[in-house]
């Protein structure tokens, strides 16, 4: 019995500069399929520049990225095409379409992407929008939601594409407190779903409850990676310990 | 200055009204174009777009009259209508103005919309359809009243050509009538009601575009 | 086909330059006084006297409604008594008219700067006035002065409109060598070309200025 999954995300020797700035140093990271990952570190230490990297929002120099097989190349339009029918995101900001109501940003691009009609694609933004626990803002535009479910729209939007990857970026750092847990529930509701998740935040809770593995990254590489206990009960770092004291405080 | 002169310089402020309308709606549709090139990535396009801006913005609207008055029949063997020379200009004119308008309300949305459009999926082309146009012509649409409001004072120009319009009226009741007052301060009533109207509507149509927080 | 022969036109140079000076004196005359003037209406539109305030917000919105053409005829052609020449009846007319435009970008600057003001409240420790004198100042002036300099290249191509009271600035003479000696084309190309080197030269002049005295502090 072959209980091995596959490899989903392979990241290797990834450097990448900004102008003189060497913003990722060399990462090297496997994920699975099915698995949970959350990055923490400082600011400025490459995380979101990381995550950004796995769809081609961010360019590298050099090391490579292969998703579900394919070999990610930013120059090759093609390439990055296949890859984003793949990997889905979630942004700090949201980044909603504030011109169109919660139900047409979801059935957009399945519908102008994939081609699904009209009616097929608001069934399937109906499902997710009740999976996200939205159903009843299906007709409200971005202005008039909270944070909490602008970012439920913003999940159910990129779930819509039936993605193999989830990626999020700091998906709560720009929440109130309040409503920080429910975003936090209907993520912890997708990973019971299965789905191949790689999370930048700071909620260590999260990543307890959930994650399979959890990476520190400092100043461009990965400083220490491990389960959650083994990070957060047994940090072998110094770096890592002063990060983990500071954010528990 | 009698009802009747009155009459006429409305009958006149309706044909300024027309040309104008005429001319902004084609400049809309070829500005639109020329912002395409002009946030192009073809370097040459760019380059040709900005030149064209360039040399409608900054030189006087009265020469461009000019030159097309003269040059339709000289270089393209048309003889048309002083009309038609002021909504050619107009159109041209105001192409390049509404060309940067667009061009800045692109500009003006941010880079996160285009961010998750592309990583859903979307390409360049259908980004801008669905994501970015419909967010640019919202903030379009307070300088493009503005454009309009500009072209139609400038349309008085017209009357230097030939174009039978308000202000040739004017000048015309002027050196019958000897009344500069009057006839000038009608003229100036009625632009002044036209466009300070216009800027209104425009208000308004900004007011009922706008999304609102129904929670407010 | 027709050939383009500016040799033809070349001839009248004398009239040309004598006609840029006066677009020249024109533009700068009124670029000097609609500052001035715009000083003036921008602090009475911002004064929390209603009269003063009512007036400058009526002489804002008569002169941006009303075309520059139609104000160059009234200041020229209606007796108040006094018979201007045409050169200075073309200076009024677009001091006046300038003046209108260039108060509604200096009270958005007055405005902004009392935004700043709030914005910055929280501050860096700096006491008020250094505030206002390294950050808020510089910087609204620099959005002011661009604007400026787009209203000063308005003057310029609007000293053009002058000359249909027969003052003899550059477009005058053009229309007056264009009927004579139908060589129309010639002259108007021509006449365009320096239109948009006074134009550029303009914008060009009051960039450097913006960049010499306006330089971002390193405190922004």
């Amino acid at each position: 019995m072959d209980m091995k999954s596959e490899a989903m995300i392979i990241i290797q020797c990834l450097q990448k500069w900004y102008g003189d700035l060497h913003v990722l140093k060399g990462i090297d990271v496997s994920i699975n399929k099915g698995e949970v990952v959350v990055i923490c570190g400082v600011s400025g230490s490459g995380k979101s520049t990381l995550i950004r990297c796995i769809n081609g929002l961010e360019t590298f120099q050099k090391g490579t990225i292969t998703i579900d097989g394919i070999s990610l190349d930013t120059n090759n339009r093609k390439s990055v095409r296949e890859v984003r029918k793949r990997v889905g995101i979630v942004f700090q900001n949201f980044n909603l379409f504030p011109h169109l109501t919660a139900i047409e940003n979801i059935t957009l691009a399945p519908r102008q992407v994939k081609g699904l009609s009209k009616v097929e694609a608001e069934q399937r933004a109906i499902e997710l929008l009740n999976q996200m626990g939205v159903s009843d803002k299906t007709k409200s535009y971005p202005i008039s939601l909270s944070g909490g479910q602008k970012q439920r729209v913003a999940i159910a939007r990129s779930l819509a594409m039936d993605p193999m990857i989830m990626l999020f970026d700091e998906p709560t750092s720009a929440l109130d407190p309040e409503m920080i847990k429910e975003v936090l529930d209907a993520m912890i509701s997708l990973t019971q779903k299965g789905m191949t998740m790689i999370v930048v935040t700071h909620e260590m809770g999260f990543a307890k409850s959930v994650a399979n593995k959890v990476i520190f990254l400092d100043e461009g590489v990965i400083l220490e990676e491990g389960t959650p206990q083994e990070l957060f009960l047994n940090p072998k770092q110094e770096r890592t310990k002063e990060f983990l004291r500071h954010i528990l405080t | 200055m009698t009802p009747m002169y009155v009459l006429l310089l409305l009958k006149g402020a309706v044909v300024s009204l027309k040309v104008c309308t005429l001319g902004i709606i084609l400049g809309c549709v070829l500005g639109f174009f020329i912002s395409l090139m002009r946030i192009s990535k073809m370097k040459i396009l760019n380059m040709l777009s900005l030149i064209y801006i360039e040399l409608f913005r900054d030189s006087p609207l009265l020469i461009q009259l000019f030159l097309f008055y003269y040059g339709l029949p000289i270089f393209f063997n048309l003889q048309v209508s002083a009309q038609v020379v002021v909504t050619i200009v107009i159109t041209l004119n105001s192409s390049a103005y509404i060309a940067e308008i667009f061009k800045s309300a692109i500009g003006g949305i941010m880079k996160g919309q285009w961010e998750a459009s592309y990583s859903l999926g979307l390409s360049h082309l259908k980004s801008l359809r669905y994501v970015i146009l419909p967010q640019a012509f919202r903030i379009a649409i307070p300088p493009l009243i503005s454009e309009f409001v500009g072209k139609l004072k400038a349309s008085s120009l017209g009357s230097v050509v030939g174009f039978v319009e308000i202000t040739r009226l004017a000048a015309m009741i002027r050196s019958i009538t000897y009344s500069a007052f009057d006839v000038l301060g009608v003229t100036a009533a009625i632009y002044f009601v036209m466009c300070y109207g216009l800027s209104r509507l425009g208000s308004y149509l900004e007011k009922r575009l706008e999304i609102k927080d129904v929670n407010k | 086909m027709y050939i383009l022969q500016f040799g033809q036109v070349l001839k009248y140079n004398y009239m040309l330059l004598s006609g840029l000076w006066v677009t020249l004196e024109l533009s700068i005359l009124t670029m000097f006084f609609s500052l001035i003037l715009g000083i003036i209406i921008a602090i009475s539109r911002i004064s929390k006297n209603k009269l003063l305030s009512a007036f400058a917000s009526g002489y804002i919105e008569f002169f941006r409604n009303v075309p520059l053409l139609i104000i160059i005829y009234i200041v020229f052609y209606v007796d108040i008594g006094i018979n201007f020449t045409p050169f200075v009846a073309g200076v009024i007319a677009l001091t006046l008219n300038s003046a209108a435009f260039e108060a509604e970008i200096i009270r958005g600057g007055l405005k902004a700067i009392a935004k700043e003001q709030i914005d910055s409240a929280q501050s860096l420790g700096l006491s008020k006035f250094q505030m206002y004198r390294f950050i808020i100042i510089p910087y609204v002036m620099r959005i002011v002065w661009t604007a400026l300099g787009n209203q000063a290249v308005d003057i310029v191509l609007g000293s053009s409109v002058v000359s249909v009271i027969t003052c003899m600035e550059l477009t005058y003479f053009g229309m007056n060598i264009a009927v004579n000696k139908a060589r129309a084309i010639e002259i108007f190309i021509i006449l365009l070309i320096i239109y948009l080197s006074l134009s550029l030269s303009v914008s060009l002049i009051l960039r450097i200025i913006k960049r010499i005295f306006l330089k971002p502090s390193e405190l922004e």
